[in-house]
């Protein structure tokens, strides 16, 4: 089946939330329990002992970007069974490796190398140093700027979700300040994620000498399905852009929100979480336009 | 000022439960004024946000999002009944909602 108009999109972390469908998509239980066994051998982990009903291993932070992968790669596996082609891929922040192995650039084994490799060379960027994330919502972007400078001029804007919902990168003292200030401001909901590195900010630019040294190394291949970026919006068809977007994809700001519009404005309409989770239909409720979302029970239905 | 008329809480009401109905995919008879947004529905903050969008369309409200978050900090709402009400507040005060806190 052509599916020109579908986008597979790809989410960066596992999480609790109540909906999990995960016992309820033919096929999705043997397959992820197959691909966990590979790659707890890949990474030397007890991935395989992850259990959908009791969240364990998700508030490791590493770990929970493994599993957020294997569901992933799982879910697109079946879609991909069943003879649907999207006509693009996107992957949310660390959903960009997922996307990646759906796309037949690289292996399942080497998005588990590429999520090791770049956490290990965060951590060795940052370490001694207390860093962590935090989402905004209700406030929009003047108000967020307003705050940055306020508080901390080194605290990023990572990734914009909407108009009005923003993740904020830096040293966690200072996300603790700027959260109890855009509470006082109007803040509908303020979070601090529980992740200790400040991804997809400036911080991090001092792993790009070494992760492109990684990443040069590894096979990448053209891509079956194109990959849009979500640093940017272009669209990544070649194996030279993919890898300068898996680089700079560490220490540059994302923006969810441009990349839902720009999808929307040249005619996408379908959208399908490749996860059993709703992290990104979530989201995508507040997002402009008349797209919709699916999960992939609703997809493989 | 919007004008509340007697339909009005209904109407409200009414939107509220099918919203969540339809966002979290229950049953709307599953929900009653104490349905506690979070733990029994799974709901979040977008979703407030998307139903403040809501009645803002519906009775052409003139409130800023800044102004509800100024007021929600000191009137937290968890169930869907402290939540009518909360829009109910919203649609009769509009931007002048937080001079009802002098």
């Amino acid at each position: 089946m052509s599916a020109p108009g579908i986008v597979l999109v790809f989410p960066a972390f596992a999480s609790d939330y109540k909906e999990d469908l995960s016992q309820l998509i033919p096929g999705y239980t043997d397959l992820f329990r197959d691909l966990a066994r590979k790659a707890s051998e890949q990474v030397n982990a007890p991935l395989y002992l992850f259990d959908s009903s009791t969240h364990n291993f998700l508030d490791h932070e590493l770990f929970n970007q493994y599993i957020s992968y294997i569901q992933s790669c799982t879910c697109s596996t079946l879609i991909r069974n069943m003879g649907l082609n999207p006509g693009i891929l996107a992957g949310y922040s660390m959903g960009i490796y997922a996307a990646l192995f759906d796309s037949e650039s690289i292996t399942f084994e080497t998005g588990l190398d590429l999520i090791r490799n770049a956490f290990r060379e965060i951590g060795e960027v940052t370490k001694n140093r207390n860093f962590s994330m935090c989402s905004i919502i209700g406030l929009n972007i003047k108000d967020i700027h307003q705050l940055i400078n306020q508080i901390d001029k080194d605290t990023e804007i990572s990734n914009q979700n909407g108009v009005f919902a923003f993740v904020l990168s830096g040293h966690l003292s200072s996300l603790n300040s700027i959260v109890f200030k855009a509470k006082e401001e109007g803040a509908i909901h303020t979070h601090i994620f529980e992740v200790t590195q400040p991804y997809h900010s400036g911080f991090l630019k001092e792993t790009e000498t070494e992760f492109s040294n990684f990443v040069n190394h590894i096979q990448v291949l053209k891509p079956v399905s194109p990959i849009i970026s979500v640093i940017d919006q272009t669209t990544l068809t070649s194996p030279e852009q993919l890898r300068r977007e898996l680089v700079r994809g560490l220490y540059q700001p994302l923006n969810w929100y441009q990349t839902h519009l720009k999808l929307s404005n040249i005619g996408y309409k379908t959208f399908i979480e490749c996860s059993p989770l709703n992290a990104l239909r979530r989201i995508a409720r507040f997002l402009p336009g008349e797209v919709t979302y699916f999960s992939p029970l609703s997809a493989i239905h | 000022m919007a004008r509340i008329t007697e339909n009005t809480r209904n109407e409200v009401k009414d939107v509220v439960y099918h919203f969540f109905a339809d966002e979290c995919e229950v049953d709307k008879a599953q929900i009653n004024d104490q349905t506690n947004i979070i733990k029994d529905l799974d709901g979040d903050s977008l979703m407030f946000l998307e139903l403040i969008e809501i009645f803002k369309k519906k009775y052409n409200l003139d409130i800023e999002l800044k102004t509800i978050g100024k007021y929600a900090v000191k009137h937290p709402v968890s169930t869907i009944g402290q939540l009518i009400d909360m829009q109910m507040i919203i649609i009769e005060h509009e931007n002048r909602l937080l001079e009802l806190e002098k």
